[in-house]
């Protein structure tokens, strides 16, 4: 009976390997594993909003209740925003986000309690969710999927809004691969989608003029929470 | 797949003419080099991180059977599916057997160079189902029924206008030249496609073994679309994608994004691992990972041209090519191209089909000062080309045209007498036939080769001329000193 083309691969891969492994320079030992760098709960916001600036999106501190109904208004009155989903989530519970919203007029509606998840996100216009961590140093913000927080919340609308705890800082690129390293030795593996968003959509595909919006949220709205809410 | 010589030739020649599309290319390259050159100038140490990622590419390629075996074992462990595919024809089997059981009607794909490679889009039609390339780029270039130019910028040969007409004849839609206007227009009809699509088809930049995770990178989220809405996921990746650690992605991740578009992090990364799990509310019901060799397993038993694995596919090289910036990407004739494209064409590629492509080349260097896992393309290619020089399959044709030149200048520079006699004639025939430095006359054949060369006069020997240009100097500095 012949190889199966797994087998084949294998055994060419180290038939070609044997041939060629003699005289190679010696790769060094990689440094050893690092936990993420996490800041602490008061250090301050002021590298990310550059950060986000100048990728052409919106960061807000929100210090207390009022100033975050301030800034959700804002939103819902620069997008005309009449719905909005958001994840099934407890800070944006505690925060109150569906009574912000439906005082201005906004639908809020919550995927990952309908069948139709798919077109309640087609059809709003922002997307509202929290953050599994935000990267001081890019503006990045990870999110990790689960049954309550859906990957087409922050995808489908043509706004995103994600809600940042002072806690969920990481201070630079480096933390991502760690923390997903970190995140599998803990629960014996990754969910299905991590997913690490660095400003909006976009494309330059024609003459490299550059379009925001093309298939992702066209504008990316960061609020973090201040001192109200346990930060500086 | 075999390339035509003279197709390729013929595209080549085309694109040399083409004016417009040196302006359109020379534009771009230079604004990919400002940005990556911005990127890599904001970290401490470039170099160091080069070097770090070439090591990495090294272990990983040394290791190569061991890590598909435990991404294999990973990706399984979180309910995936791998498959393992020696050549193009059995990865499109496996796709298509794929949507055949899952009833796919309708496929949106993220921009994947791999298949293009397995020429997936062509196969999936003639079963008939309706496949949609989704990244702005390839959606403009799959309506122009033509393939993609660049590896990260596909419709990079084509100006506001072309897409302007394309987009109205192609979609009805009123003709505009606006890139704003144009990329809504793509966004309108592509969102209904991923609404509605049944499986989604990317290729992967990196898979992570320890985790059997799948990386994706891109800035517009169709591929993020591509993976989450439909309810099968197909990745196509090459074998020598595969990377052990997470310290190892996070060193190759900052190198791509960085070197591809000059930025910290592309604007979507994308990390999957298996299908949506019970308890998540979106994404793949099914993933399937296919592993692809086509050619990569022998290329890795090559000790010079193995190099050209190491490749990230972030297209610096391309944006720095004198020769990519005069011809563009279809004159390769084939999926990749610039300076690792003649490599991975060459060695991709049934042996000898696309030998032609190592003499595209200056080797000029600017492809390996910008490498961001510091591949030597220009050694790579003279060593390709001494091989096909030693090929006697190659040689037979190339005789009268490189071999023999040389060797009849060798032969008359140490006959001094008939040396003259062969500049006396060269001198009389050039004023024949190439009065204005063109050769117009030339017989048969050679009329084409004289018709895209200008080459210098020949000249009376020094000796000869030392005289008139002794006095013209005298002349010169009477003038200058009177």
């Amino acid at each position: 009976m012949g190889l199966t083309d797994r087998e084949r691969i294998l055994v060419d891969i180290e038939r070609s390997l044997g041939d060629s492994r003699e005289g190679r320079v010696q790769f060094p030992q990689e440094e050893t594993a690092s936990p993420p760098e996490w800041l602490s709960d008061d250090a301050s916001w002021d590298d990310v909003k550059s950060e986000l600036e100048a990728l052409s999106d919106r960061f807000h501190t929100a210090e207390h209740p009022g100033e975050l109904r301030r800034i959700l208004e804002h939103i819902v009155r620069e997008h005309d925003v009449s719905r909005a989903v958001r994840w099934e989530h407890p800070l944006l519970e505690k925060l109150g986000i569906d009574e912000i919203l439906g005082g201005l007029g906004v639908t809020i509606g919550i995927p990952s309690r309908k069948e139709e998840w798919k077109e309640l996100s087609a059809k709003a216009q922002v997307g509202i969710t929290a953050v599994d961590a935000l990267v001081m140093e890019s503006g990045t913000l990870v999110l990790r999927a689960s049954k309550e927080w859906g990957r087409s919340t922050s995808l489908l609308p043509p706004v995103h809004v994600a809600i940042v705890q002072p806690g969920e800082r990481l201070k630079d690129i480096a933390s991502l691969s760690r923390l997903c390293r970190s995140w599998a030795e803990e629960r014996q593996g990754l969910p299905s989608a991590v997913t690490f968003i660095t400003g909006h959509s976009c494309t330059a595909d024609i003459e490299l003029t550059l379009v925001s919006g093309v298939h992702g949220p066209g504008m990316v709205y960061v609020i973090g929470l201040g001192r109200e809410y346990g930060g500086p | 797949m075999e390339l035509s010589v003279k197709a390729v030739k013929k595209k080549a020649t085309e694109a040399a003419r083409n004016e417009v599309l040196h302006r359109t290319l020379s534009d771009a390259g230079d604004r990919f080099v400002s940005l990556r050159e911005n990127g890599f100038n904001q970290l401490e140490d470039p170099d160091g991180l080069r070097a770090r990622g070439r090591a990495i590419k090294e272990k990983c390629l040394a290791n190569m059977p061991n890590l598909l075996r435990l991404l294999e074992k990973k990706v399984t462990d979180a309910g995936g599916v791998v498959h393992w595919a020696k050549d193009g024809p059995t990865a499109r089997k496996i796709i298509l057997n794929l949507a055949r059981q899952h009833g796919v009607k309708t496929v949106v794909k993220g921009k994947s160079m791999m298949t293009e490679e397995i020429a997936l889009n062509k196969a999936l039609a003639e079963k008939g189902i309706e496949a949609w390339e989704t990244d702005l780029g390839e959606f403009i270039v799959q309506l122009a029924g033509e393939t993609p130019s660049h590896i990260i910028a596909p419709a990079i040969h084509k100006n506001r206008e072309e897409v302007g007409r394309l987009f109205s004849a192609k979609l009805g839609v009123p003709y505009t030249t606006n890139p704003e206007e144009l990329t809504m227009v793509a966004r309108k009809v592509l969102r209904e496609k991923f609404l509605g699509a049944d499986m989604g088809i990317t290729g992967g930049n990196m898979a992570v073994a320890e985790t059997g995770t799948l990386a994706l990178f891109e800035n517009e989220g169709n591929i993020r679309l591509s993976t989450s809405l439909p309810r099968v996921h197909v990745a196509i990746i090459g074998i020598e994608k595969v990377v052990e650690t997470w310290d190892d992605f996070g060193v190759l991740m900052k190198l791509l994004s960085r070197s591809a578009a000059g930025q910290k992090m592309p604007t979507y990364l994308s990390l999957i691992t298996g299908p949506k799990k019970a308890n998540e509310q979106d994404g793949a019901e099914a993933f399937h990972l296919v592993l692809l060799d086509n050619g990569r397993s022998r290329m890795l038993g090559d000790r010079v041209l193995r190099d050209s694995l190491f490749c990230l596919r972030c297209g610096a090289c391309l944006n720095v090519c004198p020769v990519y910036k005069r011809v563009g990407g279809h004159a390769c004739g084939w999926v990749y191209s610039g300076p690792i494209g003649i490599l991975l064409d060459s060695e991709l590629l049934p042996p000898g089909s696309a030998r032609d492509l190592a003499f595209a080349c200056t080797l000029c260097g600017a492809c390996a000062e910008v490498c961001p896992v510091l591949i030597e393309h220009p050694k790579m290619i003279l060593d390709f080309r001494r091989r096909l020089a030693e090929d006697p399959m190659w040689k037979g044709p190339r005789v009268l045209s490189r071999v023999l030149p040389v060797k009849a200048y060798s032969w008359l520079s140490v006959r001094p007498f008939l040396f003259r006699c062969a500049g006396f004639l060269a001198r009389g025939i050039q004023r024949v036939m190439a009065p204005s430095g063109e050769w117009k006359w030339l017989p048969g054949p050679l009329a084409e080769w004289g018709s895209r060369r200008k080459i210098p006069r020949f000249k009376r020997p020094f000796s000869r001329r030392w005289k008139a240009l002794k006095m013209s100097l005298k002349k010169k500095q009477g003038t200058g000193g009177g």
